[in-house]
């Protein structure tokens, strides 16, 4: 992780956000959140950060961490990918979505292209149903996807152009 | 927003929002399917024609989901003493072409009507 | 009556008013229930009219919301809180969403009718992190509610005070458990606690805690402004008033529906969801999400409500309702739950973390084709275990899956173990693809569309399959277009 100027605006940031919280045993998850958003991730240095700054142990904080699913101790790509594997999409074939798309990048659901610039994920239902299979691409709902689709999402993605 | 200190002044409140529902209201289902389905630029195009026809008397609305997921974005036109309808498949030219006919000129859009297949349970008066 | 089959009650404001302007809410009647029970009603007249209403969890398990209030109203507590299950986790459910991002504030008034009843001044909203648009608006809905003066101090004028908070879940799907979501409400691990004592006594903090989820809250101003008597008058004799179900996967008009308790599957599907995509045939609907079960055509015609779903192997769950046509694997489905649940297992007791995981390690077998008739009896032997002595309702359930696909697809089951073959041609490793020579014509699109190369053959003569090397991923069978390709 970076040890520039820059990741100590964050902790800082991470800090005012804090102290700005009610007090409130439950804060945990909250604040994991908003270092999740600062950071992109959760590594260890910022659990550790966390822990002292609640007094609480570092094993309680990764536990709560590698508990839930959107938490993520590793970093992600510049470009998100995540593919719908609720049950309206598995219906309508998002395995065969996620396959290509595993095939096209030549990485497993979950990691990270070597250059740095695409994850893919799986989500478990985003509740667009109507719409499956739904690809999400940084933030974005493609609906009704078919395979012949990736090649533009992913264009679309490496150029910026939407 | 001005705060309700009674029962009586919430009904109060009620009753004259009711009062001032004479207004075309214009409604666009914005939840994440529509949003997804392009309910967005829809909502937009709507708003730009209506400022552009200089239309008084119509409020366009952002709600929520209508239960169309099949085809979305849908939009859905109130106009006072007449019964709602319904269209469904929107986007920016469709919406433009329904804002002519259907706002201006009081031409239903026939080919992208959605039939309502529900009824809404009245709310019932409150007892009083 | 008109012909109409739905009737909106939890839906009776969406896609109807703006979920940003609270005013639109109070137009429509709303906080109308709030102001009438703070006005004339004793806490305990609020509870009598609930049970009277016979309205029940719209979240899954159907326990009736009147008594639930009423065991909370009873458990003394220095405090005491009301908490909005928002963490809709079944996958092919969309409801609870809807509810949030159409008419947040129907949500709000009615925890605050929870809260006067109970004896309750806190409430929290428990939602995941996966709805950044539902987040959104309940918090504007939450801001207006309190600038109203309509939650906060001193509600109308009444004496009762009532605060809400949102807190955040973080993708857990065992956090849809009551006592899971009150120690993830907590920060904790979202992991189940045995019960009793139940929320009602010991809940958020140690104090009497009562947890509904969004679609039976959403109900509950409604009940006091139709009555609860009129409420009562719809559905059937044990579930009262009406359902909403995210119909979804192969049927043409996917969409949100709200029918009255007792309709029938076949009015849903049929009626409502406009029959299968393509004109395929029917051949499942599945409700209750990764609890519950597949529901054969033979039912289509049974009045569903809590009871009639629970016979048939199935259950309510929370809505989510997915309809599966004939080109679906019911095996290969029951994975799929499987794999869900093992992946969301918290893994406190034993036999949901090991046991399902069991269970999915036989269904990938019998997908692969390296199945034994002996694996289906342990599949049943062992999801019987696992559903009586499990800790929570997640692995209590988990096995339903299996157990109703092979009630009612025994069958399919018998042909991936005994034949080696998956009829609805799903499982790929059970699939075979031939070129039948006949009708090869040599015009080489099958051999260019390979990806390992392993079709062979000249311009204009028949080609071959070499089936050693064959992966069966079926680019050949979608490139040709002259039906040489026999899929079996």
């Amino acid at each position: 992780m970076c040890n520039n100027s820059l990741a100590e605006e964050k902790f800082k940031e991470l800090d005012a956000f804090i102290d700005g919280l009610e007090e409130d045993e439950g804060n945990l998850i909250v604040i994991l959140h908003k270092a999740q958003n600062l950071f992109g991730y959760l590594p260890r240095e910022v659990q550790l950060h966390v822990s002292r700054k609640l007094k609480l142990s570092a094993a309680k904080v990764n536990g709560v961490v590698t508990f839930y699913s959107y938490f993520t101790e590793e970093p992600k790509g510049q470009h998100v990918i995540s593919v719908c594997m609720g049950t309206a999409c598995f219906v309508r074939g998002a395995s065969d979505i996620l396959s290509s798309l595993q095939e096209k990048l030549g990485i497993k659901c979950g990691e990270t292209t070597k250059d740095g610039k695409f994850t893919i994920d799986s989500l478990r239902c985003v509740g667009a149903c109507g719409l499956a299979p739904v690809v999400i691409a940084d933030g974005r709902v493609h609906g009704r996807v078919e395979i012949d689709d990736l090649d533009k999402i992913l264009v679309e993605l490496e150029s910026g152009v939407r | 927003m001005i705060k309700i200190k009674s029962f009586n002044e919430l009904k109060e409140l009620k009753e004259s929002l009711n009062a001032q529902r004479e207004h075309i209201r214009i409604i666009v289902g914005m939840a994440t399917c529509g949003m997804a389905a392009g309910a967005g630029e829809v909502f937009d195009s709507i708003a730009g024609e209506i400022m552009r026809q200089g239309l008084k008397n119509v409020t366009v609305v952002r709600s929520g989901c209508m239960g169309a997921c099949h085809s979305e974005p849908t939009v859905e036109i109130v106009k006072p003493g007449e019964d709602p309808v319904l269209y469904g498949n929107v986007d920016s030219s469709r919406a433009k072409v329904i804002i002519s006919n259907h706002i201006m000129r009081g031409e239903i859009v026939e080919e992208l009507v959605l039939e309502k297949n529900y009824e809404t349970a009245s709310l019932g008066e409150v007892e009083q | 009556m008109s012909g109409h089959k739905q009737l909106r009650i939890a839906l009776r404001n969406c896609g109807v008013i703006d979920p940003e302007n609270i005013l639109e809410y109070i137009a429509r009647g709303g906080y109308m229930a709030l102001g009438k029970i703070l006005d004339e009603m004793a806490p305990e007249d609020v509870i009598d009219e609930l049970k009277k209403s016979g309205l029940r969890g719209r979240g899954g398990g159907g326990f009736p919301t009147g008594l639930k209030l009423e065991f909370a109203r009873r458990n003394e507590g220095e405090r005491k809180y009301i908490i909005c299950n928002a963490d809709e986790g079944d996958p092919g459910a969309f409801m609870d969403r809807s509810i949030l991002e159409g008419d947040p504030q129907s949500i709000l008034e009615a925890m605050a009718i929870c809260g006067y009843a109970v004896g309750a001044n806190e409430g929290y909203v428990y939602i995941r992190a996966e709805y950044p648009l539902a987040i959104e608006r309940l918090t504007i809905a939450i801001r207006q509610a309190y600038e109203a003066g309509l939650i906060g101090d001193d509600i109308m004028g009444s004496g009762f005070s009532f605060d809400i908070k949102i807190k955040y879940g973080a993708g857990a799907f065992v956090c849809g458990e009551e006592t899971a979501l009150i120690s993830s409400v907590e920060g904790n691990r979202g992991e189940p606690h045995f019960k009793p004592p139940f929320p009602a006594e010991k809940g958020l903090w140690g104090m009497p805690t009562t947890v509904n989820n969004v679609e039976t809250l959403a109900n509950i101003p409604s009940i006091f402004n139709m009555g609860a008597g009129r409420f009562a008058e719809i559905g059937t004799k044990t579930s009262k008033g009406t359902k909403v179900f995210a119909l979804a996967g192969n049927v043409n008009k996917v969409g949100l529906v709200e029918v009255p308790m007792g309709t029938t599957l076949r009015e849903i599907v049929y009626d409502i969801g406009d029959g299968i995509v393509g004109g395929k045939k029917f051949k499942a609907v599945q409700t209750g999400g990764p609890s519950g079960g597949c529901i054969p055509e033979q039912f289509l015609d049974i009045p569903i409500d809590y009871e009639s779903l629970k016979e048939i192997g199935s259950m309510m769950g929370s809505g989510g309702m997915i309809i599966m046509d004939e080109d679906t694997c019911m095996v290969d489905i029951a994975k799929y739950y499987l794999e869900f649940t093992t992946d969301e297992s918290c893994g406190k007791c034993t036999p949901c973390r090991i046991g399902n995981k069991r269970l999915y390690e036989i269904l990938c077998k019998i997908t692969k084709g390296e199945g034994t008739e002996e694996d289906l009896d342990s599949l049943k032997e062992l999801g019987g275990i696992i559903k009586d002595t499990s800790l929570c309702g997640l692995g209590q359930t988990a096995p339903n899956p299996v157990l109703s696909t092979m009630k009612y697809f025994y069958d399919e089951y018998l042909s991936h173990v005994r034949d080696k073959k998956c009829p609805a041609g799903i499982c790929s490793s059970l699939t075979r693809y031939e070129i039948i020579a006949d009708k090869c014509i040599g015009c080489t699109m099958c051999a260019k569309a390979c990806p390992t190369a392993c079709i062979s053959g000249k311009v204009r003569e028949p080609h071959k399959i070499d089936q050693a090397k064959c992966i069966k991923c079926g680019a050949c069978f979608k490139a040709c277009k002259f039906d040489a390709i026999l899929k079996s």
